[in-house]
């Protein structure tokens, strides 16, 4: 039966024809054949019961006078009717057989009147007849008849039913099969059109209408639902692409705060080497103005000559001096330009090469002096001498820078002096960089989002909430490792990072 | 009761009837001809001139008193149609059935001819047939059969049933 649900609508119609004239054929076949079959079964009923009323009437003399010989060519009339197979005549009060038909054979006969009766079965048809003389019952006629002939006849008239029935399928099947695309085609052109539609996408279709039936309707509901769906996916499809846009100027806003947060540090970094340089040109300037004057006075001594030679002994002393001095802080501030090059460039580039991991650290940290000189605050750095990198030093000035400016700000109130501790060891291929500090820690709600971008709690006093996604970023992205943050209220904040001492290649860093 | 006359043939049929055309005639014999004499007055129509009323006696006449007897034991409390049934010794008048015993064809012809009106069956049983009788019994294979003479019939305006016709020898006719 499943099968059947699952067969297409075409053949589900032909078989349903086919099934509901063969039924109402067969029925009608039945009835028809029942009917028949009862009248004839009456009909030949009847006609016995004539005869064997004619031959009992034709039998009272033979009986009366007691000729057998009579009565048996009486009997013999029952030939004439084709079903007769027996006549038997019984004398009455004995019941005793007087006479039969055939008379060759008395075994067709029931062997007493009291043992005849009318019967009817499937195969014989058994009828009674008194013989009656002047009132009085005289004897008994029995005629069997065979149901066979009749039977023959209902079995040749099953067959040219069986016939007609069949041609009757075949014709039906013939034409329900040419007639069946009425009703099928326009739901399967439908179900075509709605599997288009659902292969494509493309909500403009429209199923076409053939009629105006509950088929037509269907078509009519399926294209106003298409014009509904069109609607709504094309203001879908809008919508997504709005998103899309605002999606998109969003990340270019991101990057540029990204990239604007890096400037700033950058800024910063300038602004910490203007006054770390600041000091050992400004002790120059005086130094070499003070020559100068010194130079001055000796020039008018000299001019005047008033100049002694204690003078001349006197100014040379100085001059050696004020060279001196000037000498050292030079290259005091070579130096210092010399190593905030190096930050600085590494800084606002990618280049990747190989360093000494304390030095550098040491480096960018003389880079932030200026900001933790304002604090009173200690910093302490415990990496081992000669543990040298693969890696980009740019990406590791930014995080330690991010990771100090983090620290000053949020660690610590203000006045408060506190430690930075800066610790690194080798592990195999590994350096595990830890960061920490012994101020208030951050609040267990938010350190899940303190890697994300524009999270801070700062916003109010210039925090961009930048700082430690791009410490993220960096660590993860350019130098191939993992951050991990340890931290609860008041016992301080520990950040550790894992990164291979040699960077992955194609190291980069998105936004 | 009418039953007994059918039970006597009946009877003679099934143990054979031992009687003989040349020896004298056996109770048995004589029972199966009465009831045979019934039965002919109910296969035979009587013209109406017959009876004077329609439920006046049929009467049948013999002339053995033997005969008599045995007629009047078959027919006693009989009817024919809505007759009633009288059995007579001849002489006797207005007789409906006369029935001659015996062999003796003068004899026999002596009361057929006493017949004076139409109406009036006559049976007999001499060996060969007599004027004016219109029935002779005979035996035959050890059964009484009987002869009817179409010619007398229709001369003693007798209406014979083609029932009866079929079971007699016919005799004469058109």
């Amino acid at each position: 039966m499943s099968a059947f649900r699952n067969a297409p609508i075409r053949r589900k119609l032909i078989a349903i024809s086919t099934v509901a004239a063969a039924a109402g054929l067969l029925l009608a076949a039945l009835a028809l054949t029942g009917y028949a079959v009862k009248n004839q079964l009456d009909a030949i009923e009847s006609t016995v019961t004539s005869v064997a009323r004619v031959l009992a009437l034709n039998s009272t003399a033979a009986l009366a006078f007691s000729d057998a010989a009579s009565a048996n060519e009486t009997l013999s009339a029952v030939r004439t009717l084709d079903v007769a197979q027996a006549a038997c005549l019984y004398a009455i009060p004995g019941g005793e057989l007087f006479a039969n038909f055939p008379s060759s054979s008395q075994a067709d006969c029931p062997p007493s009147a009291a043992e005849l009766s009318r019967q009817r079965s499937l195969a014989q048809l058994q009828v009674v007849a008194p013989v009656v003389l002047d009132g009085d019952t005289v004897g008994r006629l029995w005629v069997n008849a065979s149901l066979a002939p009749m039977w023959r006849q209902v079995a040749g008239q099953s067959l040219i039913f069986l016939l007609v029935l069949i041609a009757s399928l075949l014709a039906t099947v013939a034409v329900v099969t040419r007639l069946q695309g009425i009703i099928t085609q326009p739901i399967v052109d439908l179900a075509s059109v709605a599997r288009h539609v659902r292969d494509t996408r493309d909500y403009t279709q429209r199923a076409t209408k053939a009629s105006d039936d509950e088929t037509g309707e269907l078509v009519d509901d399926f294209n106003a639902m298409l014009e509904r769906i069109e609607g709504a996916s094309r203001q879908t499809e809008a919508a997504n692409v709005e998103l899309q846009a605002a999606m998109s100027q969003l990340q270019d806003t991101q990057t540029q705060l990204v990239q604007t947060e890096k400037m700033a540090s950058l800024g910063g970094l300038v602004a910490g080497v203007a006054h770390e340089i600041n000091t050992p040109v400004g002790i120059g300037v005086t130094a070499a103005s003070t020559l100068q004057a010194r130079t001055d006075e000796l020039r008018s001594l000299y001019s005047s000559g008033a100049m002694k030679r204690s003078d001349l002994d006197q100014f040379m002393g100085f001059a050696e001096q004020s060279a001196s001095i000037i000498m050292s802080n030079l290259r005091r501030a070579a130096d210092l330009v010399q190593s905030f090059k190096q930050v600085a460039v590494d800084q606002s580039s990618s280049e990747r090469r190989v360093f000494e991991l304390k030095a550098y650290v040491e480096e960018v940290l003389t880079s932030l002096r200026p900001r933790l000189k304002k604090s009173a605050h200690q910093v302490d750095v415990d990496i081992p001498e000669h543990l040298i990198i693969d890696s980009y030093p740019g990406a590791l000035a930014q995080i330690i820078t991010n990771l100090v400016t983090n620290a000053l700000i949020h660690a610590f109130d203000d006045g408060e002096a506190g430690t930075l501790r800066i610790h690194a060891r080798q592990q195999g291929d590994e350096v595990m960089l830890n960061f920490s500090d012994d101020g208030k820690g951050i609040p267990e709600e938010n350190q899940a989002k303190i890697f994300d971008p524009f999270f801070t709690t700062k916003r109010g006093s210039g925090g961009s909430g930048l700082g430690m996604h791009i410490v993220y970023n960096l660590v993860t992205q350019m130098m191939g490792g993992s951050a991990k943050l340890v931290s609860a209220p008041g016992q301080g904040t520990e950040f550790k990072f894992r990164f291979p001492a040699k960077a992955p290649n194609g190291g980069r860093l998105d936004g | 009761m009418r039953r007994t006359n059918c039970l006597v043939v009946a009877l003679l049929v099934a143990m054979g009837w031992p009687g003989s055309a040349a020896s004298a005639q056996s109770d048995l014999e004589r029972k199966v001809k009465s009831a045979f004499i019934l039965n002919f007055a109910k296969f035979i129509t009587w013209p109406d001139s017959a009876f004077n009323s329609a439920r006046q006696a049929l009467r049948v006449c013999a002339d053995s008193s033997d005969t008599v007897n045995s007629l009047a034991q078959v027919m006693q409390g009989k009817t024919v149609g809505q007759r009633p049934l009288e059995v007579t010794q001849l002489p006797a008048d207005d007789c409906q059935i006369i029935y001659a015993t015996g062999l003796e064809a003068a004899q026999s012809q002596q009361y057929l001819s006493a017949r004076t009106s139409p109406g009036v069956l006559t049976v007999y049983e001499t060996p060969q047939a007599l004027d004016g009788g219109v029935i002779r019994f005979f035996v035959q294979d050890r059964k009484v059969r009987f002869e009817i003479d179409r010619d007398e019939a229709a001369a003693a305006n007798l209406s014979i049933s083609s029932k009866l016709l079929r079971v007699a020898t016919i005799r004469g006719g058109e």
